[in-house]
């Protein structure tokens, strides 16, 4: 046994108090002369050894009430076993590194206990059992595995680091950590016993590579699960969003999984989607163990634009897992505005009217096209829309090609059809900056489509937003439309924009580019019947909605690229910005510079999840960056690796590490435990001393 | 100075045992006449009973006419009246001098007051009585007579007793069984401590000598009742033994002890035909004795 407080055993002096006291205190008797001494004598020798019995009883509970009251503040403790019977001394001196394990898996809780707190609380145990020449040091096993303490023979700096520990959130790699642990061994005394005792749950993810050590050093386990403690566990692992007809409305899907034994019945589980504080959405999933489940959710959000998500479940043992995040773009109406080159009292020979049938066919749940003249363009307010349809517009102003490039730089939509009359010259002039490539001139092949020489309409990109609705007899109900005339275009080699469908004869049909924050179509033929058969081919009125959207951003992506924890992550950023403020969930905001002039900022999350803002100081333009950040799914599989397994991943190759398993309810003897004991001694003590001071 | 006969018989005493006559159980064999019936035949005229004729018998009690009514030789035996003889013995050794204070009369007071008072009530009906005294030895201090002046002698021996020296008890009654040659009743008073009680077992050889013996136990109420609470050196009176106690620690005991002593003397006194009579030294001595006195002219009217 020692003490942690040895000095506390001068108080020993004290249990000779009772003696004194006795010795001082023996009472003077009167003497008295009697004739039946002998029947006295008598009677005390009947009760003489019964009170002899109860006086040394007395004397030896005063005493030893006073010797546990002492023993009990000198915080006595017991090593363990393998320290016992003088090996402590026989042992040499001990050099120790603790690696505790800190990966999100530790986060798990097994009795209303986090694995890592087990870990903390066990690591201390172990701290306490130091001898004097022993030396202790700490590794914490996180994403990046790092030395927290060398080798100290002060328990109190290995206690206060112990204290100071948290767990991540992300994976962690005892093996580089053991490598770690192994550099601050490399002590070469032989007399000195080395070894790295590793806590963790030895979950099938904690290892990933084998472990470098010097020679000699021991590698002893501790699992700080408990042995019948159950490990199954349920992750979300996945989030995609998809775009919905309805404004304002998303598809999310959720993916959950069961790290469970296969087999029993389903598990029904609570699935909500939030925005901040507001729960948007819920349903129920029905899980089978061992299994895969997904559930698809439809929110409608109050606002549109980057709206930050989360879907979780009802928290279970790793309650990490049981969220995860993401960025959803909600897109609004949108507002068209149809601009009729050449108006007409006839409707059929009003190209608008083709236009108009069309958006309000392929797109009702959006607000009604508002229909302008070129002259009226000028008196409109290009801000109130999303989509400009110039129309066969033959001539253009300066303010309204000036207001139009504005509406592209400003993020807006404009579509562009060719009529035969199109001042060719005034459009390369006027919006040349946003034009995909430069008009040259008419191209006629006939009279009209049916009467003579016409060119079909080839899909060169099917993969576009616009275009991939276009499949099978979709393609061709659009590719069978045919063209008599349309606009020729200047060759490029700097052309801006993509050729999404061409004619037959190779010449550019209909091309897409982004200007600025915006985008620009350009059709080279007509919307009517002057120039093509397009507006009665089954491919017209999807391809004028489909176009609209893409305009309008309305198919893009639904989300913002998220991130995992521990991984390295690109955010995109188009326009020219030197550096990024990233703002995690908690901390401080973290500040982000390119590597290069021309890369993408790079950063590697290793905080809590959660969505993560991002700020370009000194550019207010700059937004919608912030990006979501998850768990690695990797680590929410719980189940337990077998020793031998550790030992082959943690050995390698080599094949030569020295690993132990110690049985983690073997812990040294706790002090306060020892200290509970002598209080109830001496609670017993107390008690016996009154009874026999009481019966005389 | 007071007379020693007003010293010890206090009026009071002496009117409790006179109203009782005093009757000895068995016949002396005293051939004094006196108010007890001698259990011998002698010379008196009250016819007593017929005894068949044997060799010695003296031929001059023959009676003619029962042998002429039935050709059988008888002699008459006759009735006397015989004085009584008796002996009081009084134990001083050093544990009847307690209690030494003078809040209440020692053992050995109370003893002599006894002894005086039955000695008197004796002697004025005529009979003989005697005083021997002893420690661990047997000391006649006045042998048994009827004489006119005998009260004197006892008295002034009883007025001067002194408690001293160690007791034994035993060797005491064994010479008093060997030196009274007369039947007597012998009045033993004594605290049987320091080994009387195994004394006791002598008395059956006084009794086996036909003579009468009652033993007046005397105690203090401190020994009866044990009234010490603190610690107390006790001290014993006849030799140097001592024990340092707590008195309330050791009472029950004590007390246990003192009932089985008390039960066992009562209990050999009775198996020994005695007379047991406890004598406390807080209790007025007259009723006890008249008791004594009644109780043994009871029995003696029923033996007859």
């Amino acid at each position: 046994m020692s003490f942690l407080q040895p000095w506390m055993l001068l108080g020993l002096l004290t249990a000779a108090l009772p003696i004194v006291i006795h010795l001082i205190f023996r009472s003077r008797p009167r003497r008295q002369p009697f004739p039946a001494i002998e029947l006295l004598l008598r009677s005390v020798e009947r009760m003489e050894r019964r009170w002899r019995l109860r006086r040394l009883l007395l004397l030896a509970v005063r005493v030893l009430l006073l010797a546990a009251l002492v023993l009990a503040a000198s915080r006595p403790f017991v090593p363990k076993p393998e320290e016992l019977g003088g090996k402590v001394v026989a042992r040499g001196p001990q050099h120790r590194i603790q690696v505790l394990d800190a990966s999100m898996s530790m986060q798990a809780a097994y009795d209303g206990t986090s694995a890592f707190e087990r870990a903390v609380a066990r690591a201390k145990k172990d701290a306490a059992d130091m001898g004097p020449q022993d030396r202790l040091g700490v590794v914490l096993a996180g994403a990046e595995p790092r030395l927290a303490l060398a080798p100290s023979p002060r328990r109190a700096d290995v206690e206060a680091t112990l204290e100071g520990l948290e767990v991540e959130w992300g994976p962690a790699e005892l093996g580089r950590a053991v490598t770690v642990a192994g550099r601050s061994l490399a002590e070469p005394r032989p007399e000195v016993e080395r070894s790295i005792r590793i806590y963790s749950d030895f979950t099938t993810s904690s290892i990933r590579s084998s472990a470098v050590l010097p020679e000699g050093v021991r590698i002893e386990l501790i699992d700080v699960v408990p042995e019948t403690a159950e490990r199954s566990n349920i992750a979300l692992t996945g989030m995609e969003l998809s775009p919905a007809p309805e404004p304002r409305t998303l598809r999310v899907r959720a993916l959950a999984r069961s790290h469970a034994p296969s087999g029993g019945e389903a598990r029904r589980l609570e699935l909500s989607l939030s925005s901040g504080a507001n729960v948007l959405s819920s349903t129920w999933m029905d899980l089978v163990p061992g299994t895969i489940g997904e559930r698809t959710l439809s929110p409608s959000f109050p606002s549109a634009g980057f709206v930050p998500i989360r879907i979780h479940l009802k928290p279970d043992r790793l309650r990490a897992d049981d969220e995860r995040f993401g960025v959803a773009r909600v897109q609004a109406s949108v507002r068209t505005l149809l601009v009729d080159g050449a108006p007409s009292g006839i409707p059929k020979q009003d190209e608008v009217f083709y236009v108009e049938s069309a958006l309000r066919v392929g797109a009702p749940d959006h607000p009604a096209p508002v229909v302008v003249t070129a002259d009226e363009l000028t008196e409109v307010r290009l801000q109130d829309f999303e989509v400009i349809f110039l129309v066969g517009v033959p001539n253009l102003s300066e303010p309204l090609a000036q207001s139009l490039i504005r509406f592209l730089n400003e993020g807006g939509g404009v579509f562009i059809s060719m009529t035969e009359s199109v001042d060719v010259d005034a459009y390369n002039e006027l919006l040349g900056s946003v034009l995909p490539r430069p008009l040259r001139g008419l191209k006629r092949l006939g009279d009209a489509v049916g009467s003579g020489e016409s060119a079909g309409f080839e899909l060169l990109r099917p993969e576009h937003p616009v275009l991939e609705v276009f499949e099978g007899e979709g393609r061709e109900g659009l590719e069978s439309a045919r063209s008599s005339s349309f606009i020729l275009l200047e060759p490029s080699a700097e052309a801006e924009g993509v050729d999404l469908v061409r004619f037959s004869d190779g010449q550019p049909a209909l091309m897409a580019r982004s200007v600025e924050r915006g985008r620009l179509m350009l059709l080279t033929t007509s919307l009517d019947r002057d120039m093509s058969d397009l507006p009665i081919r089954p491919g017209f009125v999807p391809l004028l909605r489909r176009s609209m959207l893409w305009l309008a951003r309305s198919l893009d992506e639904r989300r913002r690229e998220g991130a995992v924890l521990g991984q390295a992550h690109r955010i995109e950023v188009e326009l020219e910005v030197e550096s990024l403020l990233v703002r995690p969930p908690e901390g401080e905001p973290i500040p982000l510079r390119r590597a290069r002039p021309t890369s993408d900022f790079e950063f590697r999350p290793n905080g809590r999840p959660g969505i993560y803002e991002v700020d370009a100081p000194g550019r207010p333009d700059v937004e919608g960056l912030d990006f979501p950040v998850n768990v690695d799914v990797a680590e929410s599989d719980l189940r337990r690796l077998p020793s031998e397994e550790v030992e082959a991943l943690l050995s390698g190759d080599t094949g030569e590490l020295e690993v132990a398993r110690v049985d983690a309810d073997a812990p040294g003897w706790d002090p306060k435990r020892t200290a509970s004991l002598l209080l109830l001694a001496m609670t017993l003590f107390f008690v016996a001393e009154g009874f026999l001071s009481f019966r005389r | 100075m007071a007379r020693p006969e007003t010293e010890l018989l206090d009026p009071g005493t002496l009117s409790d045992v006179e109203a009782f006559g005093y009757r000895a159980r068995v016949l002396a064999d005293s051939v004094v006449a006196g108010v007890h019936r001698s259990r011998h035949h002698g010379t008196s005229a009250e016819f007593a009973e017929h005894k068949e004729y044997a060799p010695g018998d003296n031929l001059k009690d023959l009676d003619w006419r029962a042998f002429a009514r039935n050709d059988r030789h008888y002699v008459k035996r006759f009735e006397d009246e015989s004085n009584l003889r008796a002996l009081c013995v009084l134990d001083t050794s050093g544990s009847m001098g307690y209690p030494a204070d003078a809040e209440r009369p020692s053992k050995l007071r109370v003893a002599a007051l006894a002894a005086a008072a039955l000695s008197y009530v004796l002697n004025r009906q005529g009979d003989a009585v005697g005083l021997a005294t002893h420690d661990d030895q047997l000391v006649i201090r006045v042998p048994s007579r009827a004489r006119r002046g005998q009260m004197q002698e006892i008295m002034q021996i009883l007025a001067g007793l002194e408690a001293s020296g160690p007791s034994r008890l035993g060797p005491v009654l064994d010479s008093l069984a060997e030196g009274l040659r007369q039947r007597s009743v012998v009045l033993l008073f004594s605290d049987l401590l320091d080994g009387g009680l195994e004394a006791l077992g002598a008395l059956s050889r006084l009794r086996a000598r036909k003579h009468d013996v009652a033993l007046f136990h005397v105690l203090d109420p401190d020994e009866l009742e044990f009234p010490f609470e603190d610690a107390t050196r006790f001290l014993s009176m006849e030799d140097d033994r001592e024990l340092q106690i707590d008195g309330r620690s050791v009472r029950r005991a004590y007390l246990d002890e003192m009932e089985r002593f008390r039960q066992q003397a009562s209990t050999s006194c009775a198996s020994a035909r005695a007379d047991y009579r406890l004598l406390r030294t807080d209790a007025p001595v007259g009723p006890l004795l008249g008791r004594f006195l009644d109780e043994r002219a009871s029995a003696r009217a029923s033996v007859r």
